[in-house]
């Protein structure tokens, strides 16, 4: 796959366009992720990936190991994401960070506002859940939870290697089980035994 | 069987699929045998299903693809260095920061202002002038000072000799010096004298002795009673109040005051110089005065320092003699006559194009006997209409006795003007 990625960067820098469309489709999950890691909060993940990915092919020619696309365009995504918080600061200072904005769909309003705020704080627990764990868990489970990326693709993103993403996965995995047990039906039996024993 | 340790670490992979098909038979066993890690399993499938599903109405919900192709913008081919936008991002520069980043840079410069600073107020050092020789001999009390006194001090061997320099030797003290040429000097008890440079000393008063290596150059003593100039040769100068003694060992010795008479000695003559008087014929010499020179000898350390590091520095090719001797033939047309003047011409053209110092004439018979000298001074040659200029010779006229000899030494070796001598009557 990496060497692939290679030949598609080289295809690009001799200006065949459709080669970035295939890196785009390879990478726009987990571009969007990271963005939405970022910028998530204030509803702009979208318009930071696009930013992102067309910011990478204007400096394509910077990059200097055509073998490290992924782990470059982390990098990439990183900087354009913080130079939107940068950019965005005052506004979004003034503003509450509301951790459920989003589109409103037309599933949303047949759901009605009950069902919609239930699963807005569902989703506002697991947010916080993440947002808790240790920094370097937090990527990979965006990742692996927002954009249902496999071990290989997280790790030619991020530039670990399988093994380690699969570790860090692991204990991202145990931590948010320990952190989430109590919801969704979940207090009951062992859980709450184990909390009044300690 | 697998331990709950182990199945326990297996879980997330287990969920996500991303297992081997051993380790996927395994939990699979495990989970089927212990409850607990059944309900674990269990437990960790809700708690993934529920953040898969809190996630999911966050799901990029299209490719982005298309909006980015359509958007696509040029490609940037300058190579910016990426690294160092990163780290600019990373590290916002803040107006303290930015003044620090200054320190170095002021360090520097308050660091050069000291250095500026001191050089002004330090007293120059002597080695900062141009360095003509080593001093290769120094016993009892021999001194060595600058031009202001200020660095004075006993002279130790292997100093340097720069130019401007004073020696002094009292009561008891003797030193020797190497001069780039090379020449060496030796100096007795009781004298004091100056190293104008490698080939210029003034013996202000007592006793010394030089030995001039002969490279071409002229190598000048001064005394308050006359100057010495010579060719190569060794020679000693005693300066008592009153008069110039001048010995010569070997080669040939000029002794010249202002008056217009002066001498050529030979090796083995003495001659007086006073002031105000014409010099003094030379006389054969045989006395013991000069035994004080065997006593003096340069030290091999010294020596080494001046041949190793000092010579080198000398220009490879000793310059051409920068005095010139011309024959006047005085019985042109086989008809003699008297010669009351000796005509110096020289070509206006090359005489404006390069800067001529002034120029010392001496005049000689056939058999090298001394007549006549004379000054040419520089403003001379600035004239531009003046070509010639005469020297009278009031000696004695000569009539018809052969050939006259004149010598001309510049000022400055730098001068090389071309001269037509020729000799007119009274």
């Amino acid at each position: 796959m990496r060497a692939d990625d290679e030949h598609l960067v080289g295809r690009c820098l001799q200006g065949d366009t459709d080669a970035y469309g295939l890196l785009v489709e390879r990478y726009q999950g987990a571009v969007y992720a990271t963005a939405h890691y970022y910028v998530g909060r204030y509803g702009s993940a979208e318009d930071v990936a696009q930013e992102a990915l067309m910011e990478a092919y204007r400096s394509l020619p910077k990059l200097r190991d055509a073998t490290r696309f992924g782990p470059w365009l982390k990098e990439v995504t990183c900087r354009t994401a913080a130079n939107w918080l940068r950019r965005h600061g005052r506004r979004i200072n003034s503003e509450t960070p509301l951790p459920f904005r989003k589109r409103a769909t037309i599933e949303d309003f047949r759901e009605g506002p009950a069902t919609r705020t239930e699963r807005a704080e569902t989703y506002e627990r697991v947010q916080l859940a993440i947002d808790s764990l240790p920094e370097r868990y937090r990527l990979p489970v965006m990742l692996r939870f927002l954009q249902e990326l496999s071990y290989e693709e997280i790790s030619a993103f991020t530039g670990d290697p399988v093994d380690e993403v699969r570790g860090l996965l692991q204990r991202a995995g145990r931590q948010l089980r320990e952190l989430l047990a109590d919801m969704n039906g979940e207090s009951e039996g062992e859980t709450t035994w184990h909390r009044v024993r300690k | 069987m697998a331990s709950c340790t182990q199945i326990e670490k297996l879980l997330q992979a287990y969920i996500d699929g991303e297992t081997g098909s051993a380790e996927r038979v395994m939990v699979d066993q495990h989970v089927r045998d212990c409850r607990a890690c059944h309900a674990l399993l269990g437990k960790h499938q809700r708690v993934a299903a529920l953040a898969f599903e809190a996630m999911a109405p966050y799901k990029l919900g299209r490719s982005l693809r298309g909006p980015v192709m359509e958007n696509l913008p040029e490609m940037d081919r300058r190579t910016v260095d990426l690294a160092g936008v990163n780290w600019r991002a990373k590290h916002p520069v803040f107006w303290s920061s930015q003044l620090a980043r200054l320190m170095p840079v002021a360090v520097m410069i308050i660091l050069a202002l000291a250095v500026v600073v001191l050089q002004e107020k330090w007293p120059h050092p002597t080695s900062t002038a141009a360095v003509v020789g080593v001093v290769s001999h120094a016993s009892g009390s021999a001194l060595q000072y600058d031009e202001d006194a200020q660095a004075r001090g006993p002279a130790r061997v292997g100093a340097f000799v720069s130019a401007g320099c004073y020696f002094e030797t009292p009561a008891g003290a003797t030193l020797m010096a190497s001069l780039m040429g090379p020449s060496y000097m030796k100096m007795n008890e009781g004298t004091r004298l100056r190293v104008e440079s490698e080939r210029r000393v003034k013996v202000e008063e007592g006793e010394a002795w030089f030995n001039v290596g002969c490279d071409g150059r002229l190598f000048r003593v001064a005394t308050p009673n006359g100057n010495i100039t010579v060719f190569g040769t060794s020679f000693a100068v005693k300066v008592l109040p009153e008069q110039t003694i001048v010995t010569v060992q070997s080669g040939q010795v000029k002794v010249e005051n202002e008056t217009s008479v002066f001498r050529v000695l030979k090796a083995g003559q003495q001659a007086r110089s006073r002031a105000g008087e014409p010099v003094s014929v030379p006389v054969a010499y045989a006395g013991n005065d000069l035994a004080w020179i065997d006593g003096i000898h340069a030290e091999a350390r010294a020596e080494h320092l001046f041949y190793d590091s000092l010579m080198p520095r000398r220009a490879k090719t000793a310059e051409l003699s920068a005095k010139e001797l011309y024959w006047v033939d005085t019985s042109q047309g086989g008809r003699s006559w008297v010669v009351g003047a000796v005509r110096l011409t020289w070509d206006a053209e090359s005489a404006e194009q390069q800067l001529i110092s002034g120029y010392t004439v001496y005049v000689y018979d056939e058999k090298g006997n001394p007549l006549q000298k004379d000054y040419i001074p520089a403003s001379v040659f600035a004239q531009k209409d003046t070509t010639s200029y005469e020297i009278r010779i009031k000696e004695k006229p000569l009539g018809g006795v052969g050939n006259l000899m004149v010598e001309l030494a510049p000022d400055s070796p730098a001068s090389k003007l071309s001269f037509r001598v020729t000799a007119s009557g009274s």
